[in-house]
């Protein structure tokens, strides 16, 4: 048997007032896939990822998580964002929390975890990212890559379904890119569902399983890395792969 | 000028406990007041936020010391009433009086501070609670409430000491702070140096209170 899809957009359309931001976007996202949504900048990569935590809302279509299909019920809301994490490019990291104290915030308080049995499960992924040695260091102490890594623990933390990364490199150093890019890479190793929008090529050719590629709100393009870097069939991925080769 | 602290050093200790606790306590009590009105000022829309404005508006717009007669001496006419309702007790004390018009003052100062800090706090602040699923009480409670603090303790330093040099006023409905000792002891020597000390006093507690403050601060460090 088939298992269900992790995420599956229908026909979902998004308007911010009258501009047309997401149009008929159609994508089933498989568990335990791992998928690369990239497109010039304003073309919807980061609502669409946005949608799917109800960070943004719809206005028509059908949005699917978890077997769980998003309305606006605040209890349906809950419990899909209960299921998955999400990276930002600006870390967003509590500046007045500890790095353990970031991990345990929500595990604490939302899911009523004992502290004792929170913290142990924070410093099991703190480890995982490697920052187990920072746990007691506040975010304004850490650098941009560790302060992602951290990001990525505490997402983890609540061991989600899925995994949400928007532009999580886009902010970092070439040498902190490359270490959050590692621990994202060991997360795809280990099953996890992914979805990432990244300028990153190198990471989607290495680790994910099929690459979209959007521009103006539609999705023009799916494919595996292989074919979608080498003979893009669009002629606009052809362009937009020609801009990122040659900056 | 060392004569007329020695000799009276009973009744200035007395007045320099008086204004650094009721500025104290009033302002301790005007940020607990302030808390609600400051974050529905900040959040809320329809009756509730249009009652923060009226209160805001009311007691910032008027002068502390107005404030401070109409309490004591306004009050004052509706003793039956007030006795009737058993609240004499309250308005017949000039230091009761006194402390509700400055908690009044400075609630309406420490609400607009309040909101300010909320409002300056970041959309994705706002998005990463929603994305780690807090309930609106925790992401109050552990994330807005102590951002929000940090970002207003500044300004609210510079209410508290403000409030200590309006606590002066108090010194016109007859309590015996700094000033009102001040008062008195001149009335018996007639020596305007008096004054002077009593501008030194000031000077020092205000001095105390911001090293106090900076200490404080300090403690913020993850501010950086």
């Amino acid at each position: 048997m088939v298992s269900p899809p992790a995420i599956s957009f229908e026909k979902l359309n998004k308007y911010y007032g009258k501009f047309h931001v997401l149009k008929d976007i159609d994508l089933e996202v498989a568990k335990g896939e791992r998928i690369v949504v990239c497109g010039p900048s304003g073309s919807g990569k980061s609502t669409l990822i946005r949608c799917i935590n109800r960070l943004e809302t719809h206005q028509s279509g059908r949005l699917i998580v978890d077997q769980c299909e998003m309305n606006n019920t605040p209890s349906t809301v809950r419990r899909i964002r209960d299921r998955v994490g999400m990276c930002f490019q600006h870390f967003n990291l509590y500046p007045h929390l500890t790095a353990l104290e970031n991990c345990t915030l929500s595990l604490i308080y939302t899911r009523k975890m004992p502290p004792k049995e929170a913290k142990q499960r924070a410093m099991e992924y703190l480890a995982r990212v490697r920052m187990d040695g920072f746990a007691q260091k506040y975010p304004s102490q850490l650098s941009g890559g560790q302060q992602q890594r951290v990001a990525i623990a505490r997402s983890l933390c609540i061991q989600p379904e899925v995994m949400l990364f928007d532009e999580p490199t886009s902010a970092l150093d070439p040498e902190s890119i490359s270490e959050v890019l590692d621990v994202m890479a060991d997360l795809a190793i280990g099953g996890m569902t992914m979805i990432c929008v990244t300028h990153e090529m190198g990471f989607a050719r290495k680790v994910a399983d099929r690459v979209v590629f959007m521009d103006a709100g539609e999705i023009v393009e799916i494919a595996d890395p292989e074919t979608f870097f080498t003979s893009p069939s669009h002629e606009r991925s052809a362009r937009f792969l020609q801009q990122i080769i040659n900056h | 000028m060392f004569d007329l602290y020695l000799d009276y050093i009973d009744r200035w200790s007395h007045g320099l406990w008086l204004t650094a606790s009721m500025s104290t306590l009033s302002v301790l009590i005007g940020f607990l007041v302030a808390l609600p009105i400051g974050f529905v000022r900040s959040r809320a829309k329809g009756p509730l936020a249009w009652l923060a404005i009226a209160y805001v508006n009311l007691f910032r717009g008027m002068p502390l010391l107005v404030l401070m007669f109409l309490v004591y001496y306004g009050f004052g006419q509706f003793n039956s009433e007030l006795r009737a309702m058993g609240l004499w007790w309250f308005f017949r004390d000039a230091y009761f009086c006194g402390m509700l018009a400055l908690v009044l003052n400075t609630s309406a100062y420490q609400a607009e501070i309040i909101r300010g800090s909320l409002d300056t706090i970041s959309t994705s602040v706002i998005e990463t609670n929603a994305a780690l699923n807090l309930t609106r009480w925790t992401a109050f409670r552990r994330v807005l409430l102590p951002i929000a603090f940090a970002k207003a303790l500044p300004p609210l330093g510079n209410e508290y000491i403000l409030m200590v040099k309006a606590t002066s006023l108090l010194a016109i409905i007859t309590v015996f702070d700094l000033m009102g000792e001040a008062r008195t002891i001149f009335s018996e020597t007639l020596d305007l140096g008096v004054y002077y000390v009593a501008a030194i006093h000031y000077l020092v507690l205000v001095l105390a209170i911001e090293w106090t403050l900076r200490r404080v601060e300090a403690r913020f460090k993850w501010m950086a």
